[in-house]
């Protein structure tokens, strides 16, 4: 691992005189900022990094969602996988810690019960590995299309750069049962339980502007056909300080479902995937071939600098945490017909916790250099506890206090951005042939998983059917 | 975030001048033309594209002339409202089919359906006087909220102040519906000097110390344990609307003949302003729908008249919301004509607007509860567009309109979108709006230039002993 790291770092001290060595090791110009981290930004990540230390539990090998509540999502698993990647990649863990974490974290997986033996359920105990509902009680409630995508993201990100635990994950994916989480049209639907109807389970479409996008993709790196999901429409848009804001015209109103525009999706589907289509293997960052959503991310970046030219507030919004009751905020560039809107779950406008949220204003740093980025950077770097990590974000209210709260995604996403940083688009493929593409080539996956099914265009006839 | 003016528009009004086929309209274009370069002579620093679009507005004539036969029956079925809602008793007219309740603003209506029932020779000069001076005899005894201003709602019958549910009790006063009465006060007194005077007294009975500030703020008060609570009150679209019915009288209304705080939002390539009061904060709603800007091109026309001027945006504001409409219907096929209308059902009123509370084309109660079942085609908007502009759009409009009514009591308040059944609920309102529209189609706007020096009203500005104490615009001797 040190001289792999050594090397590396030559590498990129000698990048302008090695050309042929940079294509080798992939690590071309990319958008955004460019190089090996300085002092300031190796001491963020080993700040970050300290909240999965502190937080880790041995029993499963997972950690905890939100500091010291021993509880996890799939979503927040990949922060995990991502933070995992992001410190062995930048020399702060050695390989051993992190084979030893991966395949302690996989042999959980490998006991998890799923939801109704469909899919993984949304929440489980990080101590003792069981099924939970959102307040950590045993049962299960459900899953969720876009959580499972994003752990499908850092599962072919680990697998396409580590060979060594390719098996271990198309062993744990191949348990999955694709049935109802993509329909035949190419949509995503997460899973519920419907009391009201003998909790039967309920499939609802899931997905907005954004984490859609993001998810679709997801899947298509599996090989699943999601076209439709992947489409950006349909959207309208909403002109913010000159900016037209780009947002899911599903109505909230009817559907309940928030069509909150904010930066994560866009800094993830950027750092992760390069804001690239699904099915791209192409390696030049200095393109995007979802030319939409790279066009949309510009959009995102654009509204939020100039609504701080204008009015001086420092922002960088997405979905984060609160040390208090709600609890959970969608702190919006726009959502629900409002710009700049904050509101909970169930749609209270609570603007008092609008906030510079550290994961999305570092996101916009990695992506964008800028005076604007620069100026969130600084802002954003001492907000951290060196005990446990950084603070979910500092409040735009009247004297700036942080975010009392601690998570796993936020720390997880600014180790991601600063891996971003020197390496440029984090998945990176191998063009190795899989267990998963072996399987699916010699058809034998497990018998009712529907893989084969949902890898394929549907058929006109098949299309009615859902 | 405030674009003065909205080019993307032009285009049609220029169609629409080309289009003018009568010579006599020519005529009148060129009048108009030589007024605005004049006009525009005095303010030479303005953008070109601004005096284009003021050429545009003005070339909105509207429909004018002699009223067909079947107008006339239009109009004989609108009258049948009000004639089935007189309580003899008191001489007013029912807000509502059947339900013995007045407002201020009802009032007003009523007093434009009488105004127009008379012009339009549905009524004798007779029943026009004997009606009128009823209502002239309720407004100028009626209680008062805090001896100030008129309480925002009346028992048809027994003329006292009543509360929502038209129980006995003082709410207060809405201070849109105080304008709209002191604006068709103003059509009316202007239009019949003979009865100047006692449309004078109901305006000097009252007291604006609480309801208008020196800037022009406009305020509306709740009773709270007995004392008038004022707050701000009227938004975008009413608000100027309320302010010119103020100014009318002399009041100071910049403030709120201001069209600002104003946001922007675009639909289908129309800049539409709204309200930039956060109403999740101020409460209440932004919606943007016909009303307001109809009755102001109705009432006033399309001339920013000089001595009454409010904000010029507002005339871009009054074209936009008919252009959006029109395009709705262009793109989506939904024929389009917004406004507050009411229903047989809960939540018996809705705001049905082309946007408000965050989105377009919603349809809210004041609660701000969405019903989209509920989103129609207002009568009263879409005779008051078909009035004021002349298009194909509110020709092929008026065809799901013109039988939308009972024969023997009167229009309906619209029909619904997305089931083309009729909502057969009848108001003061529509009916009143109806005759409004055909009104001005015989007569064009109805404000009328008055010599007001020496009439009772100025006479008692000049004497501030009288009217001082109440907050009046003293005048010098």
């Amino acid at each position: 691992m040190k001289t792999k790291l050594l090397l590396l770092t030559l590498l990129f001290a000698l990048a302008p005189l090695m050309a042929e060595a940079q294509i080798k090791t992939n690590y071309g110009r990319h958008p955004g900022r460019n190089g090996a981290l300085n002092d300031e930004e190796m001491k963020m990540a080993r700040t970050a990094w300290k909240y999965f230390e502190r937080n880790y539990q041995d029993a499963t090998g997972l950690v905890n969602a939100a500091d010291m509540f021993p509880s996890t999502t799939m979503w927040d698993i990949s922060a995990y996988m991502a933070a995992l990647v992001s410190v062995r990649e930048l020399g702060i863990i050695d390989v051993g810690t992190f084979n030893y974490r991966i395949e302690k974290m996989f042999a959980t997986f490998m006991r998890l019960s799923f939801f109704r033996d469909e899919m993984p359920n949304k929440c489980y105990n990080t101590i003792t590995g069981e099924k939970v509902n959102y307040g950590n009680q045993p049962m299960e409630i459900g899953y969720s299309a876009i959580d499972l995508a994003r752990f499908l993201v850092w599962c072919k990100i680990i697998k396409e750069r580590y060979p060594e635990h390719s098996d271990r994950i198309d062993d744990f994916i191949l348990r999955w049962n694709f049935k109802n989480v993509i329909d035949s049209t190419g949509m995503l639907y997460g899973a519920g339980i419907n009391e009201k109807d003998n909790n039967k389970t309920q499939y609802l479409q899931e997905g907005r502007l954004g984490y859609e996008e993001y998810a679709a993709k997801a899947f298509q790196l599996w090989g699943f056909q999601t076209d439709l999901a992947a489409k950006a429409e349909p959207y309208d848009t909403r002109m913010i300080y000159g900016v037209e804001i780009p947002y899911d015209t599903r109505d909230p109103r009817v559907l309940g479902a928030h069509n909150y525009v904010v930066s994560e999706s866009y800094v993830l589907d950027g750092v992760e995937m390069n804001w690239d289509k699904g099915t791209d293997r192409e390696s030049d960052d200095m393109h995007s071939t979802d030319k939409t959503i790279a066009d949309f991310a510009q959009r995102i970046y654009k509204v939020q600098e100039e609504r701080y030219k204008r009015t001086g507030i420092m922002t960088a919004r997405t979905e984060h945490q609160l040390d208090s009751d709600p609890y959970f905020v969608y702190d919006a560039i726009f959502t629900d017909g409002y710009p700049w809107n904050t509101i909970t779950e169930d749609s209270r406008y609570v603007p008092q916790y609008a906030a510079v949220a550290l994961k999305g204003a570092l996101g916009l740093w990695a992506l964008w250099e800028t005076k604007y980025t620069d100026a969130l950077f600084n802002y954003i770097k001492g907000a951290y506890d060196p005990e446990i990590g950084f603070n979910e974000g500092i409040f735009e209210r009247k004297g700036n206090d942080r975010i009392k709260a601690f998570t796993m995604n936020n720390n997880g996403i600014m180790l991601e951005t600063l891996l971003y940083k020197v390496q440029g688009k984090l998945l990176r493929f191998s063009g190795r042939d899989s267990k998963w593409d072996r399987v699916l080539r010699e058809r034998k996956e497990p018998p009712g998983s529907y893989i084969y099914e949902r890898q394929r265009k549907p058929t006109q006839a098949a299309t009615t059917n859902r | 975030m405030k674009p003065a003016f909205n080019l993307t528009i032009l285009p049609s009004f220029a169609l629409s001048f080309l289009g003018l086929p009568l010579l006599r309209s020519l005529g009148m274009a060129i009048v108009t033309v030589l007024a605005l370069v004049c006009v525009s002579c005095g303010v030479a620093v303005r953008a070109v594209d601004e005096g284009a679009e003021k050429v545009g507005a003005a070339f909105q004539e509207g429909r004018r002339g002699r009223l067909t036969e079947d107008e006339i029956v239009w109009a004989k079925t609108a009258w049948k409202y009000f004639e089935n809602n007189y309580n003899p008793q008191s001489g007013l007219v029912n807000i509502k089919d059947a339900y013995q309740l007045v407002t201020m603003e009802s009032t007003a209506d009523y007093i434009v359906a009488l105004m127009a029932a008379r012009e339009l020779e549905v009524i004798s000069k007779h029943e026009f006087d004997s009606r009128l001076s009823l209502v002239f005899g309720f407004l100028n005894t009626m209680p008062l909220a805090f001896d100030e201003l008129p309480n925002v709602n009346y028992n048809a019958v027994s003329l006292r102040p009543t509360d929502y549910a038209n129980n006995y009790g003082t709410i207060g006063w809405a201070v849109n519906h105080v304008g709209r009465l002191m604006n068709v006060l103003r059509l009316l007194r202007n239009r019949y000097p003979q009865y100047g005077e006692y449309a004078d007294r109901v305006v000097l009975r009252w007291a604006f110390c609480n309801v208008v500030d020196a800037q022009g703020n406009l305020y509306s008060a709740v009773n709270v344990n007995g004392k008038p609570e004022k707050y701000l009150d009227a938004k975008h679209g009413w608000k100027e609307y309320t302010a010119r019915g103020f100014k009318t009288w002399g009041f100071p209304t910049d403030a709120s003949t201001s069209i600002e705080p104003a946001e922007t939002i675009r639909i289908y390539d129309v800049e539409l302003y709204f309200d930039g009061k956060d109403e999740r904060e101020s409460g209440g709603n932004n919606a943007v729908n016909s009303m307001p800007y109809f009755l102001m091109a109705l009432e006033y026309g399309w001339e920013n008249i000089p001595y009454l001027a409010i904000d010029k945006r507002y005339y871009d504001q009054m074209q936009a919301v008919y252009e959006v409409q029109k395009r709705r219907h262009e793109r989506e096929d939904i024929f389009t004509a917004r406004a507050t209308h009411e229903v047989n059902t809960e939540p018996y009123t809705v705001y049905d607007a082309i946007f408000s509370n965050g989105y377009k084309w919603t349809t809210i109660s004041s609660q701000g509860v969405y019903y989209p079942f509920l989103s129609a085609v207002s009568t009263k908007a879409a005779f008051a567009m078909w009035a004021v502009f002349k298009s194909d759009y509110t020709d092929q409009l008026m065809l799901i309109v013109n039988h939308l009514f009972d024969p023997a009591r009167g229009w309906y308040e619209g029909r619904l979108e997305k089931t083309g059944d009729a909502v057969r609920t009848l108001t003061c309102a529509t009916n009143s709006a109806v005759l409004e529209a055909l009104l001005f189609k015989k007569t064009g706007r109805l404000y009328t230039r008055a010599k007001e020096e020496n009439d009772l009203y100025n006479i008692y500005l000049r004497d501030e002993f009288k009217v001082i104490s109440r907050c009046f615009p003293v005048k010098p001797k």
